[in-house]
């Protein structure tokens, strides 16, 4: 009996979170449909007129489908290159003994904590010394150097709850660095992996400041850079920005059903934690 | 299955990605033009701002050797990141939009900007006369000689009203700053808002209290605040804000002001539920043409304080461009200027007229294409009386952080605080910056 | 055989990629940051930098919106470890257990953070307007007007209403973090519990939180770190106003340097945070592995 009750309070508040968390993608979509006035005076309610125009917009003057594709583009590479250079880093900060292993591991904490506008105009200053300006690489290589710390973070965290014995095994079986890492424990982290595919696929997606600053070329606008189309001294259109968001928000929901279900995958293999 | 998916996602937005950035690389290696960069807040999709990019792209077609790579960033916060960032990196913009006063005074210090004076009176002043004479004092800089910025547009400040609201209260349009109070109080025994201020976005005090500093104490007290001859801890000062914090106290601005941004402040009013809004002159274009509500609305000059004050108005240019001179050759700086001459062109502005119509700062003819417009006219007539007009009293304040500094304070009002309160914040801050 | 590689070679082999990228995305601004910090400069090429020793940071200690605004942070830290840690865990707990439509929950408890932060941001201003917004008119037509409040604009509470926005926006996030600890455990563990018949609340007791100890580890100096930062939400939702009462440090670093173009004095903020930030992650994690022994 008390164990029923403890399970309908738990559906009940899993109901209760959902409906929470979800409304804003209702909301999100009927304010795509209105204007400023249906927006500003009656943000909540049904769209007296749906003003799809306001999508044609969103193609048309703002090319979202194009800032789409660019931020795709960048949050994957990015996000594959954070995985990899992570995870090599995570193996020898979790695995090897060496000199300097504690000052290098809080140097990469710091990528955490620094705050963004400090480092814009130094990194900005060097996209122009190296010609990275308007170059997709350099704005690649910026969303991996931002997303890798909380990428090390983690990894070395869930690597040191893995037990060593596998490695061990693997080193009696002849296996090299290489192989222990990419045979034996990178599947074992693949609900880490996961997590932090997302994570760093999100940050690079959604990202502004560096997208606008770097990239000036119309063609390689990000998502985040497309919506500023709307937003202006004089006057804002709120209706075509929700119609962004919109369109921007459907691939984002597809790579998390995806990214997440490897997560869950994790849980089938059994990961043996020490 | 699902990894197969994945790949096509991947593949398709490689494809999306790179296609347009190998587009980019032919089209970049043609020619042996000169090309400069632009750097404006117009990347919103209307009139106006559509108008300004669709003339850019005109001049990239002409057979000038220039082409123009434009970098719109409509955001205030977001623009000023990217202007700030190229001048600290020295890779400015070869033009760009500011508002000049005090936000551009440093770039003027570090010897970053081109003297505009010597192109202007080129052929006797040929492009000098194009303009206004009267917008000319905010591209001056005291202690430097030349001029350092063309305007490219204006505006002035004033007041808009329901008509209906007014003829329904049986009352004039107030003339005077006491007039208002009264028109205020008559439409709240109403239950008619009248006003709705959106003092979420700070600047709407800001304006308010300009006005009533410009139109109650003059333009000159405008430049002693800047030389601090005028304390803005004064009683002159206390008593603008004492105005201010007594129509918030008796609800004259509106309700839970604070909480409203501007965006919603002018759809409320457009709702035709508030008597007054004062606002730019870029309302008419923006908010009011082509709807159904424009023939509701009337427009006057704001009210004023001190009989002495009446010609006087907060306006100016709002929008300037400027031409850095930061790592930029002679014929970028020349081509920079070939193209501001365009984009302030008597015939930019015709065509300007046809599709957005407000005031400018060139003078020029209007053609039978000039769509007719009431209020526009109406606003030509208020500013033919102007005498003087001042834009945002801290523009001309020697210290950056003044603007800021004052509108917080000013919000402080709607919050409640004492117009003392609001003084002495202002002057704490100053003092905190003082060393600087 | 091969000959293998020395454990040198590996080290450096395996580092270098992740140290180079950090060496120049990070480390070089974290540098800049620091010399700025002791000069003044207007931020424009070409201008001179002059060395005005601790100048700065005596200007930046003495402000009393400095300490506000670091007040302000640690509401928000607070809000983390009292309502985000508790709730995000529990979000976790939810999605990788045995219920039906954890599918769909794990979707909608994300969606915040993958709609951005400027529509989360408006929405929420609009529901917390006093006087159209949805939750006062909740409150209202439960009848207790006494509660609905002037969310966003009273000094005090706006900072709160923030946090709590935030909480619920992130609370998917970390989520995630929780979420692929939990699913590590491995499922042997949680049967031979159940023989023993440690079910139910027990099991969060004895299994769940124990073996998430890294996951709260990791929670706990992201939310320190993400706290000191908080910059985006902030700006989206108030801009630090009304009258600065809901500045946080992000924020005035970012008015002092890009707003006022005092770059030597924002660096100082910068260099304070990033201090405040180590000196916090390393304590969290003291106090943690105290609890280990």
């Amino acid at each position: 009996m008390k164990r029923k009750i403890g399970k309908a309070f738990i559906y009940l508040f899993a109901i209760f979170w959902t409906v929470m968390t979800i409304f804003p993608l209702f909301i999100t979509f009927f304010n795509s449909v209105k204007d400023n006035k249906g927006i500003t005076l009656g943000m909540f309610t049904w769209p007296e007129e749906f003003m799809w125009s306001n999508y044609t917009q969103a193609f048309e003057a703002a090319h979202i489908l194009q800032a789409v594709g660019n931020s795709m583009f960048f949050a994957i590479t990015s996000t594959l290159l954070t995985i990899v250079i992570g995870m090599l880093a995570a193996y020898i900060l979790s695995r090897k003994v060496f000199k300097g292993r504690g000052i290098v591991y809080t140097m990469f904490l710091i990528g955490v904590m620094v705050p963004i506008h400090c480092t814009i105009i130094p990194i900005s200053s060097m996209a122009t010394q190296v010609h990275g300006k308007n170059q997709s690489w350099f704005l690649i290589l910026v969303y991996t150097a931002f997303a890798l710390s909380q990428a090390i973070f983690l990894f070395t965290g869930y690597l040191n709850g893995v037990s060593r014995e596998l490695d061990e095994a693997a080193v009696i079986d002849g296996c090299r660095d290489r192989q222990i890492l990419f045979r034996v424990l990178m599947p074992v982290c693949m609900p880490i992996i996961s997590t932090e595919a997302i994570l760093a696929f999100i940050a690079g997606y959604g990202e502004l400041i560096f997208g606008m600053i770097l990239m000036s070329d119309q063609n390689k606008y990000t998502v985040a850079r497309a919506m500023l189309t709307f937003t202006g001294g004089y006057k804002v259109s709120l209706g075509p920005i929700f119609a962004c968001i919109i369109v921007a928000v459907v691939p984002m929901i597809i790579i998390y059903i995806l990214f997440h279900e490897k997560v869950q995958e994790g849980m089938l293999t059994g990961a043996i934690k020490g | 299955m699902k990894r197969k998916v994945l790949a096509v996602v991947m593949a398709m937005s490689m494809a999306v990605g790179v296609w347009p950035a190998a587009a980019m690389q032919t089209e970049a290696s043609g020619g042996d033009d000169i090309t400069i960069t632009v750097s404006s807040r117009y990347s919103n999709d209307n009139p106006d701002e559509n108008y300004f990019r669709q003339k850019v792209e005109e001049f990239n077609a002409m057979d000038n050797g220039i082409t123009v790579v434009m970098d719109n960033i409509s955001t205030e916060s977001d623009y000023l990141d990217k202007l700030r960032t190229s001048f600290a990196n020295g890779d400015t913009p070869d033009v760009f939009q500011e508002y000049g006063g005090s936000r551009c005074l440093d770039y003027l210090e570090a010897d970053a900007l081109v003297d505009l004076k010597p192109y202007l009176d080129e052929n006797d002043g040929e492009w000098y006369n194009t303009f206004y004479d009267s917008l000319w004092n905010q591209t001056i800089y005291e202690g430097y000689e030349g001029i350092y910025a063309v305007p490219f547009k204006t505006y002035m400040v004033v007041m808009y009203y329901n008509k209906d609201l007014f003829e329904k209260a049986g009352i004039e349009v107030p003339k005077t700053v006491d007039e208002m109070l009264a028109a205020c109080e008559t439409f709240k025994s109403m239950d008619i808002l009248p006003f709705q201020v959106g003092e979420k976005d700070n600047y709407r005090f800001g304006h308010f209290n300009n006005n009533l500093v410009i139109k109650t104490l003059g333009v000159d007290a405008v430049d002693k605040l800047a030389s601090r001859e005028l304390a803005y801890d004064s009683d002159e000062m206390i008593s603008t804000y004492k105005t201010m914090a007594e129509m918030v106290e008796k609800g004259y601005f509106g309700d839970n002001i604070l909480d409203t941004d501007s965006t919603t402040e002018n759809t409320i009013f457009k709702e035709g539920n508030v008597a007054m809004h004062y606002d730019g002159t870029w309302f008419i274009a923006n908010e009011l043409f082509g709807t159904d509500f424009y023939d509701h609305v009337g427009v006057a000059a704001f009210p004023y304080g001190d009989e002495s004050c009446k010609n006087y108005a907060q306006g100016g240019s709002s929008d300037m461009f400027f031409v850095s001179k930061l790592n930029k050759s002679q014929e970028q700086i020349d081509a920079s200027i070939e193209f501001l001459k365009f984009i302030t062109s008597p015939e930019y502005y015709q065509g300007l007229d046809e599709v957005a119509q407000t005031i400018v700062p060139v003078k020029f003819e209007k053609t039978d294409k000039s769509p007719v417009n009431p209020l526009l006219d109406e606003v030509n007539k208020i500013q033919s009386e102007v005498v003087d007009m001042r834009t945002d009293i801290q523009n001309y304040d020697p210290e950056s952080h003044m603007l800021d500094t004052v509108r917080s304070a000013l919000q402080g009002l709607a919050m409640g605080n004492s117009p003392e309160q609001c003084a002495e914040e202002i002057m704490q801050r100053i003092q905190e910056y003082g060393g600087q | 055989m091969k000959k293998r590689r020395s454990s040198k070679t590996t080290i450096i082999l395996y580092l270098a990629p992740a140290v180079i990228l950090f060496v120049m995305f990070i480390l070089y601004p974290v540098i800049n940051t620091i010399y700025l910090s002791f000069n003044s400069w207007k931020g424009i090429y070409g201008s001179p930098v002059n060395f005005v020793g601790l100048t700065n940071y005596k200007q930046v200690l003495q402000n009393n919106a400095f300490w506000k605004s670091l007040l302000n942070s640690f509401f928000f830290m607070v809000g983390g470890f009292c309502v985000l840690m508790p709730l995000s865990f529990g979000l976790a707990l939810i999605i990788t257990s045995k219920l039906r439509g954890t599918k769909f929950m794990k979707t909608a408890f994300f969606m915040p953070v993958m709609l951005s932060t400027t529509a989360v941001a408006l929405m929420w201003v609009y529901i917390l307007n006093p006087s159209y917004g949805a939750l006062n008119e909740l409150l209202r037509a439960l009848h207790l007007d006494g509660l609905a409040k002037d969310w966003l604009s009273t000094p005090g509470l706006n900072i709160w209403s923030v946090v709590l926005v935030n909480e619920w926006m992130y609370a998917g996030y970390n989520m995630l973090i929780f979420a692929a600890g939990l699913v590590s455990i491995p499922g042997d563990i949680y049967e031979a519990a159940e023989i023993d018949g440690c079910t139910g609340f027990k099991r969060l007791r004895y299994i769940s939180i124990p073996l998430s100890k890294e996951s709260f580890k990791i929670f706990s100096i992201l939310c320190v770190t993400g706290c000191l930062k908080a910059f985006d939400l902030v700006w989206a939702m108030t801009k630090g106003g009304p009258n600065h009462t809901s500045e946080v440090p992000a924020s005035l670093l970012y008015n002092e340097a890009f707003t006022y173009k005092f770059f030597g004095k924002s660096s100082a903020i910068g260099v304070l945070l990033l201090i405040l930030g180590v000196t916090l992650s390393i304590l969290v994690n003291r106090l943690l592995r105290r609890e280990e022994e």
